[in-house]
Parts: C-alpha cells; sequence; structure tokens
C-alpha cells in the first residue's frame, strides 16, 4: 500500500503539539484580526503551527547521537528551520542586525533637542531589575531572572539577544511575552499612567516644538553615544555599535542607498526571519512548561514596574526643574517605539487638548531603546 | 530553578541599574554640551552675519518674514514608519 494512515503527520500527533498549535492560532488571530503586532505575530503564530506539525521535521537536532524533533540549544541542527535558528537567532546575527535597522529608522532629534529626557529611559529601567528580583524569589537562577527581567524593556530583538547568551531554552517564552506585551501596550499602560499620577499632572501642559537640532549634531550624535556607552558597557557593544551604526548611515546624508536598505528590505527580511525562528523553537516541549507561563506572569508585572518608574522619576525631576514634565512623558521610557509615546500623547489629548506631548515622549522613547540594550549589556558583563 | 546567591543579585541588580542611570545621564550631559557649544557657535556666527549686513542693498531681504505654523499632526504621520 502506497498510502499508509501510520506513515501521515496523523499517526505522531501528541497533545502538545495540539495545544500548540492552538497557541499558534491564537497568535495569528491577534497579529491579523487584532492587528496586534501583525509583522511579528504572523510569522511567529505560522511558525509555532509549521514546526509542531508532528513528522515534519523542521525543527530536528542531534544530542549525543540521538535525533529528537524540538531544538536543543548546542545540538546539532538537522531540520530547516533549526539550521535557521542556529544561524540566525544562536549565532546573534538576526538581533544584532535588526538594531542596524532600528537605528537607520530612528530620529533621535527629540533627545538631542531635550537630553534631559535621556534620564526618563532611565527611570524606566526599573521595571528590568525590579522584574529580576521578582524571578530570582520566585526561584529563577540568577541568568534565567536575567532574561526576564528585561522583558520590561519592551524590546524583543534585546530580550532574544540577551535570553540566547544566558538562558537558550527560554528564548521562546521571553521573545513571545516580549513582542506580546509590545503588543499590548495601548492596553496595559493608561490605567498603570492613571494609578501613579493626578488628573492635575497630567494636564502639565508642554510646548510642542522642540528646538531646532543641527545636521552635525545628528551626525555627531551617534558617534559620540557608541563611544561613551560602549567605553562605560563594553559588552553593550554589538548593540548599541549597530543601532548607533544605522543612524549615522540615516544621517550621514551620504550613504542613503545604506540607510534605505537597513530600514527597508533588510529589516522585513530578518524580521520574517525572526518571526520564524521565535515560532518554531516553540515546541510542546520547550514551552508549555509552569516556568514559561511564570515567565508570562512576571513579564507583564515587569512591564508595569517600567512604566510606573518612568512615571515617578518624571515626578522627582518635577520637584527640581523650573519648566515643569508632564510626567506621563516618562511612561514613554520603556522602548516600544512609538507605540508608548502615542499612548502617552493620546492620553495628553484626553486630559489637556492643548497638549501635544507626541515629540516630548519620543525622547524618553528613544532613550528606552538605548537604555535597555545597555542593561543587556550591564547583564552579559556581571554573568557571563 | 536554583538556590540564590543573593550578594551577587543585589550587585547585579543595584550596581547594574545604578550603571544604567549613569550611562544616559553621562550622554545626557554630553549632549546638552554639545547643543550648548552648537548653539553658542551658531550665535556668533549669525552675529557675524549681522554685522556684515550694513549696505541698503543688504537689508533688502530683511523684511519680516511669517514664521511657519506649527503643525502636530504633519509629525504623528511622519511618525508611522516606525511601525
Amino acid at each position: 500500500m502506497i498510502f499508509d494512515i501510520l506513515e501521515t503527520g496523523f499517526a505522531g500527533i501528541t497533545w502538545g503539539a495540539v495545544m500548540m498549535i492552538i497557541i499558534g492560532a491564537v497568535l495569528l488571530y491577534l497579529g491579523i484580526a487584532k492587528k496586534m503586532e501583525p509583522l511579528l505575530l504572523v510569522p511567529i503564530g505560522f511558525g509555532v503551527i509549521i514546526s509542531n506539525m508532528p513528522l515534519a521535521g523542521l525543527m530536528d537536532t542531534i544530542v549525543n547521537g540521538e535525533l529528537y524533533n524540538y531544538y536543543i540549544p548546542g545540538g546539532e541542527p538537522v531540520g530547516f528551520f533549526a539550521r535557521l535558528f542556529s544561524a540566525g537567532l544562536e549565532s546573534e546575527l538576526i538581533p544584532i542586525f535588526i538594531f542596524l535597522g532600528l537605528g537607520a529608522m530612528t530620529d533621535f532629534g527629540p533627545i538631542i533637542a531635550n537630553p534631559k529626557t535621556l534620564l526618563l529611559g532611565a527611570g524606566a529601567q526599573f521595571g528590568v531589575y525590579f522584574a529580576f528580583f521578582l524571578a530570582l524569589v520566585l526561584g529563577f537562577n540568577i541568568y534565567e531572572a536575567a532574561c526576564i527581567g528585561i522583558i520590561g524593556g519592551a524590546d524583543g530583538p534585546t530580550t532574544i539577544f540577551l535570553t540566547n547568551r544566558l538562558a537558550p531554552t527560554f528564548i521562546g517564552a521571553t521573545a513571545v511575552a516580549a513582542y506580546t506585551y509590545m503588543a499590548l501596550v495601548p492596553i496595559i499602560q493608561p490605567p498603570i499612567i492613571k494609578l501613579c499620577t493626578t488628573k492635575k499632572e497630567r494636564q502639565i501642559y508642554m510646548k510642542p516644538q522642540l528646538r531646532e537640532v543641527a545636521k552635525k549634531e545628528k551626525i555627531i550624535f551617534p558617534v559620540i553615544a557608541a563611544i561613551i556607552i560602549i567605553l562605560l558597557v563594553p559588552d553593550s557593544a554589538p548593540l548599541i555599535g549597530m543601532f548607533m551604526l544605522g543612524n549615522l548611515l540615516r544621517e550621514s546624508g551620504v550613504t542613503d542607498r545604506l540607510a534605505d536598505t537597513a530600514s527597508n528590505a533588510m529589516m522585513n527580511m530578518l524580521t520574517i526571519a525572526l518571526g520564524l525562528c521565535v515560532g518554531a523553537f516553540m515546541s510542546a516541549e520547550n514551552f508549555l512548561r509552569l516556568d514559561s507561563l511564570l515567565v508570562f506572569c512576571i513579564g507583564i508585572i515587569a512591564f508595569a514596574a517600567a512604566t510606573a518608574g518612568g512615571v515617578f522619576l518624571a515626578k522627582l525631576m518635577n520637584l527640581f526643574i523650573k519648566e515643569k514634565i508632564n510626567p506621563m512623558i516618562g511612561a514613554a521610557g520603556v522602548s516600544a517605539v512609538p507605540m508608548a509615546a502615542r499612548v502617552v500623547q493620546k492620553l495628553g489629548q484626553e486630559e489637556n487638548p492643548k497638549n501635544f506631548l507626541l515629540m516630548q515622549a519620543m525622547g524618553p522613547n528613544i532613550a528606552g531603546v538605548i537604555g535597555t540594550a545597555t542593561a543587556a549589556g550591564i547583564f552579559l558583563g556581571m554573568l557571563q | 530553578m536554583t538556590g540564590v546567591d543573593w550578594g551577587q543579585a543585589l550587585q547585579v541588580g543595584g550596581f547594574g541599574f545604578l550603571l544604567v542611570v549613569l550611562v544616559l545621564a553621562s550622554l545626557a550631559v554630553c549632549m546638552w554640551l554639545i547643543g550648548w557649544l552648537f548653539n553658542k557657535s551658531t550665535g556668533i556666527k549669525t552675529l557675524f552675519t549681522r554685522e556684515k549686513k550694513t549696505s541698503p542693498e543688504d537689508n533688502q531681504d530683511n523684511e519680516p518674514q511669517e514664521e511657519p505654523e506649527y503643525n502636530p499632526q504633519y509629525k504623528i504621520d511622519n511618525i508611522e514608519r516606525y511601525e
């Protein structure tokens, strides 16, 4: 008999695989129907579904001569996705090059015009360290706790970069948690902001127009920033270096072709590969574990603490500065660019229709990207 | 999940957070300094340009110009590309 039921995937189906296929379908639903981070959730969701198909062998890995149907970090990749994962994520190429693209897409104008907003990015990193200690209290080891904490920074590539180095088996859980919470910024942040501020504080008016930033300042910024940050935190060099190079390509005015490729074609290709890799890693064996669920729970606490940390730092700054800042812009210190800044803009308009906080909030928002990458570098330097 | 060395954890968490603040604060101070220097040099350049324009022909283009109105919608639309 040419066709035998035992040769089809039906023979190898397990409850775990079915569960993961359902999770993949939910991610697809969130991405397509609810438009939550569709560029990431669609490839992740589809990756989850096809890599959990029995007998497909997409993530097959050999460890000590034995073949496993899911990815095991350090093993010999056999399946197509396993090879993609090994070459792209385990080698750290994808997250690092994504930072190049992010740099090419970022306008540092708001933080150059108003450098004190860089501090608000630091305030939001409070969430990273709060979640780090919380994870330790809940019984995770120090490497896992660092990877869980970094979810609070709301930066997908940084989370993947750090987890891959410190606790590779958690990469699926931390990456999906980071991207899911980034997508849920408009739902998670407003109640926390309202809880941490009074109506009067939310109504504080800020001038929408920042000072004009000279072209030369924009060119000097990535160079100076790379030198200062890498001197202070050498382990942040891959992320910060590529981020600042991407920005220099954009601002130098002589490498438009490279900046265009980095921010469009390259970024799109990497996003597809990243999504598929993260999704494919989410096998039942790697994902359906109690600690993965705990990662999700601590991740949301990290995110909430990061939002609150930024708001409280802004309130603290208001005690010392003459021209008061609206504390809501502190919430944009998480690095979900530009969703967090948009949330602040929307809330600001609701409270005081004269307020246009978007450009003011972009400063802490971009500072959050730099802060999270720096925090990841510090974790690496201290723990590796 | 294993036992925790709280001494190391406090070092990583406490010192790490302070280091992030230090990095961003140093960057803020540096950028403020650069901005200040740029503004100062632009100010000096403007001063020289004004001093040069003393003849009546030079002053012809000194008619007050209408300041462009700030349009926040433009910047909001502009920022869509991050997604």
